[in-house]
């Protein structure tokens, strides 16, 4: 598939402070790729570097097949921004904010614009000053998501939104995937990465630490098993693959790598399984096996 | 508000003078040494009493300078004199100073979002507003008691000295006490700076209508004409002050019930709604410039013009004036052509350096939006670097062009009617010249902008210093060099003198060349 946005062996320095470090991301045409890393890991910064308003010390930005440093303005109509903190003028109405914006991009289409409003709940009559935060953030998101565009690049966007905002916000992210536009949504909500994006990218410290489809990620950490047998075996905890196992008389809780996974089920199969229940690993343990302790 | 001395609220003055420190020496340093300077070079300059009789008697009956610098009391002193050329022009500086200061700590942290977190602290919800009025007040007694300091120690008798600094020092505490309503009453830092200022324009205009007219009692509506009555080296009736301290009072404490009265973030008047969708016109850069700029621009634009009228309309009596002619020529800065185009020409000049701020204040527009993040969010649309800045420029110069020509026509004009006029085509010239350096400045700002986007907050003290230099730098005996570095100094002055054709080819070249040399670095450098 052709990449719409590449990265490759990024660095930047803000004085003496490296912010990216030898970077790499790669999205992939018509997927949404969720960019995960804590507070300060770099994310704006990587994002603020494919759209060509910083400039990197080292490395190669190719963003929808042009240099985003030379040829921003025209790469720039054909994508929309969201940044982190969205600052709006507070003598304009949302509804010019929302127009202003979409001109710059190339057009707005009026009758999707009314209809984002509509769905956002956003008053276009009043002025950017008295909007809150996630006001402001909608103001953005209609924006950018009434714009004619190839790629959505969304800087933590539903910071700010309510929950039934949020599910909204989802609902659209996968129309416009379903319609063939690539979204990069950067984030720090692991739920959110989680239903929504087919790839990710994992930073900390400037530097790329995980990346790949989800499924490929899932397969990095376990699968948590409940299970109760007819017989305990004395040696499940040296079982090949099986990890954090606690027992209590004839009930069990451990975790399964996923290349054994097949092993320990048949084993346990032979035991007498009772009742079992089990959960995927979610990228929040991935998250705290970069992170955590 | 009386601001109550509770240790929290210290805590915020501390902030507050952290915040505002280097700007607040450059102000108070900046305004009190210069009427020392000044006494300094009087003394030698006009070092026989004979002169300065001769000059006495000159602008004894002269109501055209009296519109400037207030009226010449006694000019038969060095102190007479060093009043008559600081009083008003450091008065009016200090009330600026104020003005800015209190606005910067009060609306603009609020607006920023500031004052909200410090709001839901224990401290009162009046914490703030008293913080920036004691900060304010501060800066305003020390400017006055280092100006009384000053010119003591340049051998100033001690009670002319001391009404001076009452007056400049006075000046501030007044206009402490309208800024803190100001920004009650308006939601934005800029509109309470606007209003602040304008009613600083406002008290400019009366005690000048006072000064030069019959109506003498004008002066006691003006704080800046209290200053005057202060009366240094005059009678020196330092009882005025006592106006000064009530009338802040007054105000301070009609501050402190606004704030009472209103929510946080919000004025005395309700938001009003606005348009659903954009106008046509707000569809670019240039149309989003035009609109972020277009009222201020307005609102300088109407100033001037009523400066320029009130300028023009008093030009009457100074041509009737002979004597002593060569001596009011020095004062005026120059040494050609009749007074009146000399007084025309140098009030052209200061329209312009008002014309250039409003034009720099627009392209500084471009860094408020890098500044707030908005530039980002533009420039990640198709507009170019390039296009954001120079729109920006584009607006600024425009604004300047029309602010210079409100001010010069209506300057022109009401010098015709009062029968007085320069030459018409000298003062068309004039105008056409005096935009040059307007441009000039303007085009610094983008090159600070573009360029050095920290050091943007100098591009406002560069067009005073310009000012001053040109205004001051004869009578200090500056270097040459010194005197040079003002694009003023470059600047043919019209109508009486002559224009070079090469001296407005090379002006033109420099703010080319600037504006070059910001859009360049604006394409090249990080967005901040």
């Amino acid at each position: 598939m052709a990449s719409i946005l590449r990265m490759s062996e990024i660095t930047k320095r803000f004085g003496s402070t490296l912010a990216l470090d030898a970077f790499d991301l790669e999205v992939a045409e018509g997927e949404i790729h969720g960019f995960l890393g804590p507070n300060g890991a770099g994310k704006s910064t990587a994002l603020r570097l494919a759209l060509g308003l910083l400039r990197a010390d080292g490395g190669e930005v190719e963003l929808l097949g042009g240099d985003p440093w030379r040829d921003a303005p025209s790469l720039h109509r054909r994508l929309a921004y969201v940044p982190g903190e969205v600052s709006l003028w507070p003598q304009l109405t949302g509804g010019e904010i929302i127009d202003l914006l979409g001109r710059l991009r190339g057009g707005i289409d009026p009758a999707r614009r009314d209809a984002l409003i509509e769905e956002f709940e956003l008053d276009p009559t009043r002025r950017a000053r008295g909007y809150s935060k996630g006001n402001r953030q909608k103001v953005a998101l209609v924006a950018a998501l009434a714009s004619d565009v190839e790629l959505l690049l969304l800087d933590e966007p539903t910071a700010g939104l309510d929950p039934l905002m949020e599910a909204l916000f989802q609902r659209h992210m996968r129309t416009e995937r379903d319609r063939g536009r690539t979204v990069l949504l950067s984030s720090h909500l692991l739920s959110e990465v989680e239903s929504l994006c087919d790839s990710v990218t994992i930073i900390r410290s400037g530097r790329r630490v995980e990346h790949g489809s989800l499924a490929e990620l899932r397969h990095l950490t376990a699968t948590r098993i409940a299970v109760s047998l007819t017989a305990m075996p004395d040696d499940l905890a040296s079982w090949p693959g099986v990890q954090e196992v606690v027992t209590n008389g004839s009930e069990a809780m451990l975790s399964v790598s996923t290349e054994r996974l097949s092993d320990t089920m048949a084993r346990l199969a032979l035991q007498g399984i009772t009742a079992i229940t089990s959960h995927p690993p979610t990228l929040e343990e991935l998250f705290l096996r970069q992170y955590g302790r | 508000m009386s601001p109550r001395a509770s240790r929290p609220i210290w805590s915020l003055v501390k902030l507050d003078v952290r915040l505002e420190r280097w700007r607040l020496l450059a102000w108070v340093l900046v305004l009190s040494i210069m009427p020392a300077i000044v006494y300094r070079a009087y003394t030698s300059l006009f070092s026989s009493s004979a002169q300065r009789a001769g000059l006495s008697k000159a602008f004894g009956s002269s109501a055209s300078l009296t519109v400037i610098a207030g009226p010449a009391r006694d000019l038969s002193t060095v102190g007479g004199l060093t009043a008559w050329k600081c009083l008003v022009f450091c008065a009016t500086l200090a009330a600026i100073m104020a003005i800015t200061t209190v606005v910067r700590r009060t609306r603009a942290d609020e607006e920023a979002g500031r004052t909200e977190l410090l709001g839901s602290t224990p401290l009162p919800i009046s914490a703030g507003l008293a913080a920036a009025v004691v900060v304010g007040l501060s800066s305003s007694l020390l400017t006055g008691v280092l100006t009384t300091l000053g010119l003591a120690l340049v051998g100033s008798p001690l009670g002319g000295a001391l009404a001076l600094g009452a007056a400049i020092g006075g000046a501030g505490v007044a206009f402490v006490g309208i800024a803190a309503v100001a920004a009650q009453a308006t939601t934005t830092s800029r509109a309470a700076s606007a209003l602040a200022l304008g009613v600083l324009g406002a008290a400019f205009a009366v005690r000048a209508v006072g000064d030069t007219t019959s109506l003498h009692w004008l002066d006691w509506a003006s704080p800046l004409g209290w200053a005057e009555e202060l009366s240094p080296y005059g009678d020196d009736r330092l009882w005025v002050l006592g106006l000064f301290v009530g009338f802040a009072a007054g105000l301070w404490a009609l501050a402190a019930l606004l704030l009472r009265r209103r929510d946080l973030g919000g004025g005395l008047l309700p938001e009003r709604r606005g348009p659903a969708s954009a106008p046509r016109s707000l569809g670019g850069g240039l149309g989003l410039a035009w609109r972020l700029d277009a009222r201020w621009l307005l609102a300088w634009t109407i100033g001037l013009a009523a400066m320029g009228a009130v300028i023009g309309s008093v030009t009457t009596s100074l041509t009737a004036l002979a004597a002593d002619n060569h001596l009011l020529a020095r004062f005026l800065g120059g040494t050609h052509g009749s007074l009146t185009d000399l007084y025309l020409a140098q009030m052209l000049q200061m329209l312009s350096v008002l014309a250039a701020a409003a034009g720099v204040q627009a392209v500084l527009r471009a860094h408020a939006e890098e500044d707030a993040g908005r530039a980002e969010e533009l420039l990640a649309t198709g507009l170019t670097r390039v296009r954001f800045l120079g729109s920006h420029l584009v607006v600024g110069a425009f604004g300047a062009l029309v602010a210079l020509l409100a001010g010069g026509l209506a300057m022109a004009a009401a010098a015709w009617i009062a029968g007085s006029p320069g030459s018409t085509a000298g003062m068309l010239g004039g105008i056409g010249v005096q935009l040059l350096p307007c441009l000039v400045l303007v085009a610094a700002s983008v090159a600070l902008v573009g360029g050095a986007p920290r050091f943007s907050v100098l591009a406002l003290p560069l067009v005073i210093a310009t000012y001053v230099l040109t205004t001051f730098g004869d009578l200090l005996r500056l270097p040459g060099w010194v005197l040079d570095l003002s694009v003023y100094a470059h600047t043919p002055r019209l109508p009486g003198g002559s224009a070079p054709l090469g001296t407005v080819l090379a002006l033109a070249l420099v703010a080319v060349v600037l504006t070059a040399v910001g859009l360049a670095a604006m394409r090249r450098r990080d967005l901040t």
